[in-house]
Order: structure tokens, then sequence, then C-alpha cells
């Protein structure tokens, strides 16, 4: 009997039991496939779409290294390492460089540049003083006339989540990384479903024994799915989730394209503002290396910190870093996948080049506002932040440094000197020839990321007008020595107000020929023959030289009184640089799209807008401004012989302080002043100048050579000087004359005599002139 | 003023340090490509070719009529006329100031402007 009462018992238990479970498992099918349904809808959603919002990546423009090209060889250490290239005696892979006594010895990266893929070359460069001397092909011995290294990175447009990532593709993934990566992470993974159930039962086990979710015991799948979708949060409920979706996702997509989807996404370090994802980014980020570049104990390092990150950061600690990395090489051992000797050989290697040296990331806001904002023009910001292009700037990282160093030191210095404080100051630096912007300085801080004065702070100008009044009385048959009246003059203005110019020196120079008020930039004299050309003509020249915005006739105008900011005024002295050829400024050379497609080109355009004979008499009288003129102390800083074109700035009350100038290379464009608009005392000559001529004594520029048109013809004439004890000292100066405004004969020129006789349509004025003179 | 010896341009040849030459042989070479470039009907290659030369060699007048044949041949006229310009105010030869001066005759010739092509031609002395 008993027997049998057992055995009814557990019959009943039994069947309860079944009855029981069937129920469940049909109440939790009926209730789990739909949420499971819903979870694939969010897998496929994700998965099947973009998977990243892959930021654009901003670079600098590219170094281009040529014999008879300046640059020393401090200077191309540095431009090489802000490009990722790292220091390496073996020189075994692309991105690294040697010095050997006097040569250079770097192995270039591959890199699509979008007009043409430039291959990986294994070079020498020699030097002959700060000049490449020669560039030797290693393997062929053969010499090269020109390499283009692959520019730096200088930063990212991140979305509001600041990820930043380089995209990989599976073939980008080398087979030791992989099963490295498998061995440590996930050694079925391509066997099981989507979970690695023994992992599991090893995590719930510890779990349970601590009574903590202390494991994770994860496979990739779930590792992917966790960061791809999921919060992370330590709770069974997200356990489930993760597990239901990586099965989904491991049932609808290839084991290569969940790995490679993996290396993409998972979080490997920090950088200030941005986040590090996936392992193409980190090998960068840590190694300035791609990840196929990688030796063996720097997979060991990269795959051991996806434990953690930041607990194993081998920047901040080492130790900690180097015990984990040697786990890592364990297990590889032990899989067979490196042999004794690599084991060995990678035990003891350290933790090498992971100095964060000169991160390019949002190096240069400043210059990157701008880029931004020219881009805007053309595409939304969605598309910057997530679209992956390739932004190829014009940005001379060497230029870049040496500006911002030298307004920063400058400003300092000044205020140490006289007492002053609170200075700010701006600098531009855009290519003479073509218009590109290679630095842009908008603060003495200038990573500060705060005002940016070299786009934003719009002041007035002051003498920098003045070449374009000149100009507007060039083109309307005034010569260079015509006589100007520099006497006091009261204008009264249509409300009965009266406007009274000044000269800087508050004195009157009575009559003065044209050039000599343009070298020493007298206000009266200005005034005058702006008033007697028209001040309409002004405003048409200052618009054709590339101010874009309206401008009112106010005879004030003709003292600068107008406002602008450091690129503005860029853009009109480009002009000047260009001899009568306006060029669009641009920062921007080129984008490309994620599989670096050409999206759009920024192309080089010029137009003539100045006839060159006009301009050329400027442009000359502009060197003469330097040579024996206002910016006299720039041959302080570079020797006369440069010839540098320039013009000195100084608005009312001295509130800021200008110089503008150009070599035969670079057009810069110096401003320091106050944001408040409080005098600071300081004229063109003695605080902007003194930056600009610093700085370019530093940037290998070109003595600057104009291109003389047919029609001008070289006059000797006596040199106007400011004082009048002695004006016939003999002293002479040669200035340009258009044929036809002066009559000249033929034995005339260049001579030393003074046998000029102004004729023809100026014969008067030149007549004057030699009055006035003897 | 920087010098080629180019089949058709006829420029002397005049010393120059050796710094000079590096530079003239790298320009050269992108020169090169370009010229393949737009004999392929690839203009705009040869554009970013010769944008390259340019950053080298400024004021060699052939990179700048090199510029003015990439543009006649995408069809942007005006800046065709322009960089022959701006080619013209850099050389002292007669040669490529002749081809520079056909160049925009041809190109107003595109735009329909007869007066101003015939200017042109005059000025190439043909």
């Amino acid at each position: 009997m008993p027997s049998k009462i057992k055995k009814n018992i557990f019959k009943r238990v039994f069947s309860t039991f079944f009855i029981f479970s069937l129920v469940a498992f049909c109440v939790s099918a009926v209730l789990l496939v739909p949420y499971a349904w819903h979870l694939n809808k969010t897998i496929k959603s994700k998965f099947d779409g973009r998977r990243w919002a892959i930021p654009a990546r901003v670079y600098a423009r590219p170094l281009e290294l040529y014999s008879g090209k300046k640059i020393d060889k401090f200077s191309l250490e540095k431009e090489l390492r802000f490009a990722g290239y790292r220091q390496d005696v073996s020189l075994q892979h692309s991105g690294s460089f040697y010095i050997k006594d006097s040569s250079f010895q770097l192995v270039t990266r591959e890199f699509d540049f979008g007009d043409g893929i430039e291959p990986s070359k294994s070079i020498s460069v020699t030097f002959s003083g700060d000049t490449i001397a020669d560039i030797e092909e290693q393997n062929s011995y053969k010499s090269l006339d020109i390499v283009r290294i692959d520019p730096a990175f200088i930063g990212s447009f991140l979305p509001q989540v600041n990820e930043d990532r380089l995209l990989l593709k599976r073939e980008d993934l080398p087979e030791v990384f992989v099963s490295t990566l498998l061995g440590v992470e996930d050694r079925n993974f391509y066997s099981h479903h989507g979970l690695n159930i023994r992992g599991i039962l090893r995590a719930v086990l510890v779990n349970l024994r601590s009574r903590q979710a202390l494991q994770g015991g994860s496979s990739l799948t779930q590792q992917l799915v966790k960061n791809f979708f999921l919060s992370n949060e330590r709770t069974y409920w997200r356990k489930l989730n993760e597990a239901i979706m990586a099965i989904l996702l491991d049932w609808q997509y290839d084991k290569d394209e969940i790995l490679t989807a993996y290396a993409n996404e998972i979080f490997l370090g920090q950088d200030g503002g941005r986040a590090i994802h996936g392992f193409g980014l980190a090998s960068q980020f840590y190694f300035k290396r791609d990840l196929s570049d990688l030796d063996i104990d720097q997979i060991a390092l990269l795959v051991g910190i996806i434990k953690g990150p930041s607990y194993y950061n081998p920047r901040k600690y080492p130790q900690r870093c180097i015990k984990r990395r040697q786990s890592v090489l364990e297990i590889m051992r032990e899989l067979n996948i490196i042999d004794a000797q690599e084991f060995l050989f990678a035990s003891t290697a350290p933790l090498m080049d992971t100095e964060k040296n000169l991160t390019g990331f949002n190096r240069f806001p400043e210059f990157l506002e701008l880029v931004r904002r020219q881009l805007h023009r053309d595409y939304r910001e969605e598309d910057l932040t997530s679209n992956g292009l390739k932004i190829f700037t014009t940005l001379d990282p060497e230029v870049q440094w040496k500006a911002e160093d030298n307004l920063a030191s400058h400003i300092s210095r000044i205020e140490r000197k006289r007492n002053l404080e609170g200075l700010e100051g701006a600098v531009v630096v855009t290519n003479r020839n073509n218009g590109e912007i290679e630095a842009v300085v908008g603060s003495r801080f200038p990573r500060g990321g705060g005002f940016n004065r070299a786009l934003d702070a719009k002041r007035p100008i002051g003498s920098l007008i003045k070449p374009a009044v000149y100009l507007a009385a060039l083109e309307n048959n005034y010569t260079l020595t015509d006589m100007l009246d520099d006497t006091a003059l009261v204008w009264e203005n249509h409300d009965g107000s009266h406007w009274v110019p000044q000269n800087f020196d508050k004195r009157e120079h009575g009559a003065v020929p044209m050039y000599g008020a343009l070298i020493h930039s007298y206000n009266l004299a200005t005034v005058k023959l702006g008033i007697s050309v028209g001040i309409e003509k002004v405003v048409n020249v200052l618009r054709r030289l590339g101010f874009e915005k309206d401008t009112e006739p106010y005879p004030s105008l003709l003292l600068g009184a107008i406002a602008m900011s450091p690129l503005q005024v860029s853009q009109i002295y480009q002009t000047f640089a260009g001899e009568g050829f306006y060029t669009k400024l641009r920062s921007i050379v080129r984008v490309l799209d994620n599989e670096h497609r050409p999206l759009k080109r920024f192309p080089l355009a010029v137009e003539q807008c100045v006839e060159n004979k006009y301009i050329f008499l400027i442009n000359s009288t502009l060197q003469k401004v330097v040579q024996v003129g206002t910016a006299k102390s720039l041959s302080d800083y570079i020797p006369t012989s440069y010839n540098i074109a320039g013009k000195t700035g100084t608005s009312d009350d001295s509130r800021d302080s200008w110089f503008a100038g150009f070599s035969d290379d670079k057009l810069a464009v110096v401003w320091i002043g106050r944001d408040d608009n409080t005098p600071i005392n300081l004229s063109g000559s003695r605080g902007a100048l003194q930056v600009w001529g610093n700085m370019m004594s530093q940037l290998h520029i070109r003595p600057l050579r104009l291109s003389e048109p047919p029609d001008i013809k070289w006059v000797r004439v006596p040199l106007y000087k400011q004082q009048h004890d002695d004006p016939k000292s003999g002293l002479m100066i040669s200035l340009p004359f258009i044929r036809g405004s002066a009559y000249i004969t033929k034995d005339e020129v260049s001579d030393g005599q003074k046998k000029v006789q102004g004729e023809v349509e100026s014969k008067n004025i030149i007549e004057k002139f030699f009055d006035w003179l003897f | 003023m920087a010098v080629f010896s180019l089949s058709g341009c006829g420029v002397q040849k005049v010393s120059i340090p050796s710094e000079e030459k590096g530079k003239q042989r790298a320009a050269l070479v992108l020169l090169e490509d370009a010229e393949k470039e737009l004999f392929s009907g690839n203009a705009v290659k040869a554009e970013e070719y010769l944008e390259r030369a340019i950053r080298i060699e400024p004021q060699n007048p052939l990179l700048w009529h090199g510029l003015a044949k990439s543009k006649l041949q995408q069809g942007f006229y005006f800046q065709a006329i322009q960089m022959s310009l701006k080619s013209n105010s850099y050389t002292s030869s007669h040669s490529v100031e002749r081809d520079n001066w056909l160049l925009i005759e041809r190109a107003y010739l595109e735009i329909g402007d007869v007066e101003r092509a015939e200017k042109a031609r005059d000025r190439a002395g043909i």
C-alpha cells in the first residue's frame, strides 16, 4: 500500500509539474515571441542601417618634400610626430622614421588623398643646412623629385555623444589579432549560437557565491549587443535581454560581420572629451600605427585593455597594464598563437610609444571653427558629425604653431614692458600666391575655445586702408610724385558737426609727394587726396579688393574708420599680394566621402580686379614703407633685402595696432587691441609689427619679388625726408612710373643723375615737386 | 623667374641655384602628370596636379597656363581667361604670352564674344 500511495503521489506531482511546465512554456512562448520580435526589430534597424555616426575627420595640408624645400630637421621631426609618425630604428613599418647623422630616414604611409593613392615609400632625406638637398628611395637608390606625406589629423566634428572611431573592414583585422581577441574574450565564438554557455555557467556560479553580479562571461556577441543596444547596468533583466538579442543577432548575421562590428564598436579609451571606439582608432591613439602594423606586445595590450580601458590605461597605470598584457601573452602562448621566442620578446617589450605627444585632436579649434563655417555653406551639421567625411584643409601646422607662440609671447612682453594688461590679439597667415589660409590665431590663449578674434573681432583698420585710397588715386591719373597738401582741414558733416582729422604726430607737413605721404602714413594728405579723387572711388576699390560689405562713403573712411576682422583685412591684402588678382581665401581644398570618393573640391580661382601697373606702383611703395617709412623697424627682424611690402595701422586713440604685409610666399595680418576697445597706446609699428616680424623671421620666408608689368619705368628721385633740415643731402630713391604718366628720356633711368623731367599729363605736379625740393 | 624648356614654349634657360632646380624638378614632374591627364581628358585631375605644383613654384607661368587649359577643357571660360592673364603677369616669354592670348581668344569665342576674341588674337600677334 505505502508504495502504491507513494507511486500515486509521485505520479500526481509529476503530472502537475508537467502541466505547469507546459502552461508556463506556452505562456512564456506567447509572451516571449512578441518580445523577441520587438527586440529583433531594434537589432535590425541598427544593424542593417548605418551602424555608426562617423564624425568628419579634418586633416592639415600634406607636407610635400622635394629637393630645395626649406625645412630644418627639427621642424620635419615635429611635423612627422604630429602626423602620427614614430621614431623606430628598425624602420619595419610604415609611419616610422629614424634620424641618422645628417639624413632622415622614413617609411611613409599609404594614403588616399582623393586625387590618387600615394603608396608607402621608404625614403632617405638629406639636408644642406635648413634645405632639403636630396630624397632617395631606399630600395632602388633612385632620387625622387617629390614625395607627399600623409597629412596630420587635426580634429573631428563629433556628434553629441562624442564618440570617435576609424572604421575597419574584416580584412583589415590581422589574424594574430583575431585569434588573440577570441582566445581572451570568447574561444567558442565561431561555434556557439550567440551565447557562450560554459562562460555563462561559470559566471553564474561565481555571482551566486558572492551574491553579486561580478562576472560577465559574455560572448563577443553579447558584449556587442550590450554596447550597441543596452545600458551598462548589471541586472539579470538586462542580462536576459542581452542573451535573447545575442541569439537573434547570431541567427541572422554572419560571424565575421559580428566580429567586425565588435572590433569597431568596443570602447578602448578616453582622449579628453572624445571617447576612443574600435581597434582602428585605438591603434592610432596608443601606438600611432594601423592595426595591421602592430607588434605582438601591442596587440596583447589592446586586447588586454578591453577588460577595463580606464583601469588598465597604459599612460596612467603602466605597471597594471604590463601585468594585464602579460596575462594576454600567456594565453597567446598557451593557444600557440605565438612561439616561445615571440613570447619572450613581447614580454620584455616596453610600453613604447604610448606617451601622448601632440594629439591632433582639435588641436587648432580656431582654424577648425573657420573650416566648420565654410562647410556649413554646403553641408548640414548632421553631415559633418555622422557621415564620415574627410576634409582636407590648408592648415600648415608649423605656421600655426609659430603664429600662436609669437602672438602669446609678444603680448606678454609688451604688457610687462609697458605696464599694460588685458591685451588680446589675432593673426591670420595665408599663402600669398593661392589664398590658402595657413594659420588662424584668434586669441593669445588659442586653445581656450573662447572668442575667435581672427574671425569675429571687427575693429577699425586705421591706416591699413591707405593703400586703397592711393590705389584709387593712381587709377585716376595720379603719379607717386604728385604733390599733396598735408595741412589741417575741417570737414563739416551733414548734421553740422565737424570732423577734424590729425596726423599721428599732431603736426602738419605741408607739401608732400604722394609716395612720401603713404610711406609716412600722413592722415591730412590722405584725406585731401581721397576727397579730391572721390570717396566713392575708394569704396569701389575696396569692394574690388575683396571687402564684401556695403560701405558708406564718409570721409573718415579714408582714415580707416571702418571695422573689419583680421580675416577680412587678409582678404583685401591678398589682392595686393596677388598683384591685382583677387583670390578668395580658402581653408578647405577638398571633401571626400567615407569611401574616399571626391564629394567637393574648392579649386583655386583668380580674378583680375586691378590692373597690374597700378598695383605694382602701390606694392613698390609698400616696400618703401618697410625700407624707409613707418615700418622701418621691421629690419630688426627681417633683413631689408627681403623687400617685404607692408603697412602699419593704428586706429583713433591707439585702440588698435595692426600690421599687414607679405613676403614672396606668405601674407600675414596681425591685430593687437583690447576686447573692451579701450586705448592700448600702441601704434601699429610698436605692437603688431613686432609679432609679424618675429613670426615671419621664423617661417623660412622668401624675399619678395614683384612681377613688373612692361609699361613701367624706374626713375631715381631724391628721397622725401620727414625733416626739412637737409632735403638736398643727395639720398635718392627709385620709384616706378607708368609710361606716359611722366616723360622720361631713355638714358635717364637708374643712372643716379637727377635728370627726371616730369612731362605730359603730370608736368605741373612733377615740376611742383622739384620746386619744392630745390 | 622659374623657367623650363618645354616643347612649344621655347623658354630660354638661365643659370639658377640648385635650390631652385630642385623646386623646378618637383613642379615639372607635376606639370607633366597634369599634361598627361589633360591629354586623357581628366581636367579635374590635371588641376589637382597643377595646384600642387603652384604651391611649389607659384610664379611659374607654365603652371598657370596649364590651369587655364584645364579650365577651358572643363568649360569654365571665365576662369580660363583669368588664369591666362595670371600666367601672362609672370612671363616675359613671348611664346608663353602668345599661347595665353590664343587661349583667351578661344575662351571668348566659346562665350560668343567675338570682339574680345579678336582683340585677344591681336595681342597674340598673329
